[in-house]
């Protein structure tokens, strides 16, 4: 597990030469082993966040340090994985070979197999392990995404509106499956999304994004399994909703 | 053949693949029929165009007396050998190219140069560089194929999804693992294609640099031809060419379905 800790952090994208801040003097704190998730309109910087937490880009001002147990770490001593909006697996390889692709520096492959097998059955993708990426549905996919994310092991999970491009059903069933991940494995999630019902549902804390600045951080104190139909659920809900109307 | 078209298309009398074979075979058994009417009512000169019969005949002949695989042997042998060094050139230079695209600055301009220059302009200067021995023609087919495979290799890598080299930051590939896992596959359609067309060029050059100057190979059977007035054998050179054209493709096309098992369809780069 990894904490994170993001100070006056800044990005700043240049388009024809004229500078579009995509993140202003972000303060956030992730706690160790909690599920943080990200709200907010499109273009607000969300996705932004995740790639500078990941590494993908670099900041253009400001810090973002990284905890465990309390003491700091950098970056390059954390294991962070990112499952990305689309499920970016390789169409050459296989469900099972994508999943182990997360364990290239393993050189046990007896070990690398038994973890690939079991997170193949905890994400039901056991009957489906020698088929190809265009061979299986959105869903399936994704869950071979996250699968390759677990694989791997992480401190730390960035999600970034995974299930965004799922109908319904599928949606519903990823996101009970998150829980039930979460709940078992306990590692620290950020999970940006632009649903504020699939916000409540996940995260232990929610936070609310308008153009490039972190506007409010809300506490989700419900348990596991929710409910959506809950009053407290609704609450919540209707809360965040209307700080992210008002802007 | 409209009769065999309506034949193939509303009755299932033949599976997928005979259909399609049937179907491929239709106009060159076409083409046969018409060519062999023509020539028994004699419309044409036999010196013109000989009959389809003397053509089997001199091919058999030719098959028999082991010229016509003499002819064959050793023009494939300068195909395979020109081809085979320019893959050794042209692949790592695309590689190293496509991954470090800052060295394109230096090699543009030279290459850009090099694939204006037809490989036959050059014939006469290897010719006095090199004699009329093998060289000369390797070195034109090398010339030849070099720009299909290089830039198909390097488009291939160019083309490599950014995306996907991000799951490789994030997992922490190595340069070797992200060229190994990532950018080779997904370079793979592009590096089969650059290779069929290179190796289309080969055939194309090697027989122009036959006709030009050699006392071997199939160019030089077609060239010989021509000089002791034998019609017969030309055709039979140019059948020659075109068959093994088609073979080294089909072949190709099954090397690609065997490389590249997560495609669905049959790949036919360049034919669609």
């Amino acid at each position: 597990m990894a904490g994170v800790e993001i100070r006056e952090a800044t990005k700043i994208y240049y388009i024809k030469g004229n500078p579009v801040y995509a993140l202003s003097d972000i303060n956030l704190s992730i706690a160790d082993g909690s599920f943080v998730t990200v709200v907010g309109k499109s273009g607000c910087g969300k996705s932004t966040l995740l790639r500078l937490i990941c590494g993908l880009e670099p900041l253009t001002s400001g810090t973002i340090a990284f905890t465990v147990d309390g003491c700091m770490k950098s970056r390059s001593e954390q294991r962070i994985s990112m499952v990305f909006q689309e499920p970016r697996l390789m169409p050459w390889l296989t469900v099972e070979q994508n999943m182990a692709m997360a364990l290239i520096h393993e050189p046990d492959k007896q070990k690398v197999k038994a973890i690939v097998d079991h997170f193949l059955s905890l994400l039901g993708l056991k009957r489906f392990k020698d088929a190809y990426p265009r061979q299986i549905s959105g869903g399936m996919a994704q869950r071979t995404a996250v699968g390759r994310t677990l694989c791997y092991d992480p401190d730390l999970i960035l999600m970034d509106e995974p299930l965004g491009a799922l109908d319904a059903f599928t949606r519903r069933n990823l996101q009970k499956e998150m829980v039930d991940l979460f709940l078992h494995q306990r590692k620290t999630i950020v999970f940006v999304t632009h649903d504020v019902d699939e916000a409540v549902f996940l995260g232990q804390k929610t936070v609310v994004l308008e153009a490039g600045r972190v506007i409010r951080e809300v506490a989700i104190p419900l348990d596991y399994p929710r409910v959506i139909t809950d009053q407290a659920f609704f609450l919540l809900r209707e809360d965040i909703m209307n700080t992210i109307m008002s802007d | 053949m409209i009769l065999l078209h309506t034949l193939c298309c509303c009755g299932n009398v033949f599976p997928g693949g005979t259909m399609k074979l049937i179907r491929g075979l239709a106009i060159p058994v076409l083409i046969l029929l018409l060519w062999l009417y023509v020539s028994i009512q004699g419309f044409f000169n036999s010196y013109l165009l000989p009959s389809p019969v003397t053509i089997a005949d001199t091919m058999g002949q030719l098959i028999e007396n082991g010229l016509l695989l003499k002819h064959i042997g050793i023009s494939l042998y300068r195909v395979l050998l020109g081809f085979s060094l320019t893959f050794i050139l042209a692949f790592p230079l695309a590689v190293v190219l496509g991954m470090n695209q800052k060295w394109n600055d230096y090699f543009d301009p030279v290459l850009d140069f090099i694939r204006h220059v037809p490989p036959l302009a050059c014939v006469p200067l290897l010719i006095l560089w090199f004699g009329i021995g093998e060289p000369p023609k390797i070195a034109i087919i090398m010339l030849a194929t070099f720009f299909p495979v290089f830039l198909n290799t390097l488009n291939g890598v160019l083309g490599c999804d950014k995306k996907l080299l991000e799951v490789a930051h994030v997992f922490e590939f190595t340069a070797m693992d992200r060229f190994r896992r990532i950018i080779l596959p997904s370079a793979l359609p592009s590096i089969i294609l650059g290779m069929r067309l290179g190796l289309g060029y080969s055939w194309r050059s090697l027989i122009g640099a036959e006709l030009i100057a050699a006392s071997s190979g199939i160019g030089y059977m077609i060239i010989d031809a021509e000089q002791i007035s034998r019609p017969d054998i030309i055709f039979v050179g140019i059948l020659t060419i075109g068959l093994f054209g088609y073979c080294i493709d089909y072949g190709f096309l099954k090397l690609t379905e065997y490389l590249m098992p997560w495609e669905d369809r049959q790949v036919d780069y360049g034919r669609g």
